[in-house]
């Protein structure tokens, strides 16, 4: 079991409702998207769920026990990963401390952690060829992999990613989604992707949620999304 | 010159050293220079006065208390400084609640102590001879801390998990926390072991040096220079600076007289601010 679920969370912001009675669900080995604006509540619901914002009202169940009062890091023991917004790796550890600092929570499992890195390793090889590099000398690209693989090095029970695609040129963007597409097929993983290229999303995601000024406006499977004119007109494009 | 300034230049170096070793450790997690820090020296010349030079107690039993009193106060410093930081979410919120915090123990040292100025005897009253030069025991075993605690800093940060955690949390506590690193308890923990480090230092060098009770910002100053000119965050940085001001003081002071080593000391700081806006081992400091 690793659903997340997470009903009528409302967090305020110096004053604005950043979420407004949000409820949304995941479910095990579901792979959704949440999408929306900028400002509509995507990256707030993420923070929210890690912990790093403090909710005024609502709940959140991950494995159907409530973690609303949690504190952060405990989460994260209890299988929930975050690849934040703009990546954050930290860019004077090497690419192996970042990876490592991703297996804070099985530090006294020293033998599985070592498997773990070079399942990344094999995962992401370029991340390998890089292992002594401080993270700041890597490209986009790279740094988003390595985020991602952090991420996983916590072995996570759901993965939540911030716009992964934000600053990758398109190609990159299609290679890190492919790479997602597989950590949830051969996995299994459960995974909930914030993204601005909602087109993209929906390829890859089974449901979605649309938000609007920090609620659920639209929901539904990404199929039936992409076919209705509502979400074509505002969040697709015509071209695109 | 006699080689007596160097050793005293020394001793007096790795107290500045070890005072900015222990900003050093609560500087690292939190970005924050604790104007406070100095008031836990004060704890320590305090305590060993009380301890050793009043009540006659046995060294390890003063020691034992002496620990527990720092971590305590370490514990309170933490609130004091953390809690205005966290609530206000003003950039220099840090700057108002460290002074206030140190402003609030030395009128407590104060206080309790009118009139008096911390001294003791040596704890180990012994000297070794060095090429005629004289070091007492006392001031080696300054030197030493001043060594282990480097050494076992740098190892720390650079080897262990809950090193590069630190590390991690300096540079974004928020991206620590989603990796399940437990960001607060840590700053707590580095309030509290930067405590007992400075505690320590002050029992060991207060028979040496004798302390007033309100000295704590003079020593929080020195150990301040001494980070600045080595390099804010750096433990090399930290022993360098502090040794260099020490050393500098001894010379400058026997040479020109006591009142040119300050003049000398912030001289240097002055010319190294401009050569080094870093110091030696710093890095550049992206504003957050």
């Amino acid at each position: 079991m690793s659903d997340l679920r997470i009903e009528g969370l409302t967090i305020t912001y110096g004053g604005a409702k950043a979420l407004d009675n949000l409820s949304i669900e995941v479910k095990t080995g579901e792979f959704v998207a949440l999408l929306g604006a900028n400002g509509a509540g995507k990256t707030t619901t993420l923070r929210a769920t890690s912990g790093l914002m403090r909710p005024a009202a609502g709940k959140i169940f991950f494995d159907g026990v409530e973690i609303t009062k949690v504190p952060g890091h405990k989460r994260t023991a209890l299988g929930s990963g975050h690849v934040p917004e703009g990546r954050q790796i930290f860019p004077d550890h090497t690419v192996e401390e970042n990876l490592q600092l991703g297996t804070f929570v099985r530090r006294k499992h020293r033998a599985e952690t070592t498997q773990s890195l070079e399942d990344m390793y094999g995962l992401f090889p370029r991340l390998k060829e890089r292992h002594k590099q401080a993270a700041g000398t890597l490209s986009g690209g790279e740094a988003q992999m390595l985020a991602v693989a952090r991420a996983l090095m916590s072995r996570p029970k759901i993965l939540m990613l911030d716009e992964p695609s934000l600053g990758l040129a398109p190609q990159l963007v299609l290679e890190m989604f492919k790479y997602l597409k597989r950590l949830h097929a051969e996995q299994g993983l459960t995974i909930l992707l914030v993204e601005q290229q909602a087109r993209l999303a929906l390829q890859l995601a089974q449901r979605a949620y649309i938000l609007e000024r920090g609620s659920v406006k639209i929901e539904g499977k990404s199929k039936d999304l992409i076919n209705d004119p509502r979400v074509a007109e505002a969040y697709l494009g015509t071209a695109s | 010159m006699s080689l007596q300034i160097w050793i005293d230049g020394l001793f007096a170096g790795s107290v500045f050293a070890i005072i900015a070793l222990s900003m050093t450790i609560v500087y690292q997690p939190t970005r924050i220079m604790n104007f406070a820090q100095g008031e836990g020296f004060i704890l320590g010349a305090a305590l060993g006065y009380q301890m050793v030079g009043v009540w006659k107690w046995p060294l390890i039993q003063s020691l034992a208390v002496l620990i527990i009193a720092a971590a305590l106060m370490g514990f309170i410093m933490e609130r004091m400084v953390m809690l205005p930081v966290q609530l206000s979410g003003s950039k220099f919120a840090w700057i108002i609640a460290t002074l206030a915090a140190a402003m609030i123990f030395q009128s407590a040292f104060n206080i309790k102590y009118v009139n008096v100025t911390f001294s003791y005897f040596d704890i180990i009253e012994k000297d070794i001879s060095i090429f005629g030069a004289k070091l007492s025991i006392q001031k080696l075993l300054v030197i030493l801390m001043m060594i282990a605690v480097f050494i076992i800093n740098d190892q720390f940060l650079k080897r262990t998990l809950w090193g590069r955690s630190i590390r991690a949390i300096a540079h974004n506590p928020d991206t620590s926390t989603i990796l399940g690193i437990p960001t607060k308890p840590v700053i707590k923990l580095a309030f509290i072991t930067g405590t007992v480090v400075i505690a320590l230092v002050g029992f060991l060098a207060t028979p040496v040096i004798i302390v007033a009770p309100a000295a704590g910002l003079f020593f929080t100053i020195q150990g301040f220079t001494a980070a600045i000119i080595g390099g804010v965050g750096s433990p090399k940085g930290a022993v360098v600076g502090g040794l260099m001001i020490g050393i500098l003081d001894s010379v400058v002071r026997s040479w020109l007289g006591g009142t040119w080593g300050l003049f000398s000391t912030f001289f240097v700081l002055a010319i190294i601010l401009i050569l080094k806006p870093n110091g030696f081992f710093g890095k550049r400091v992206e504003g957050r």
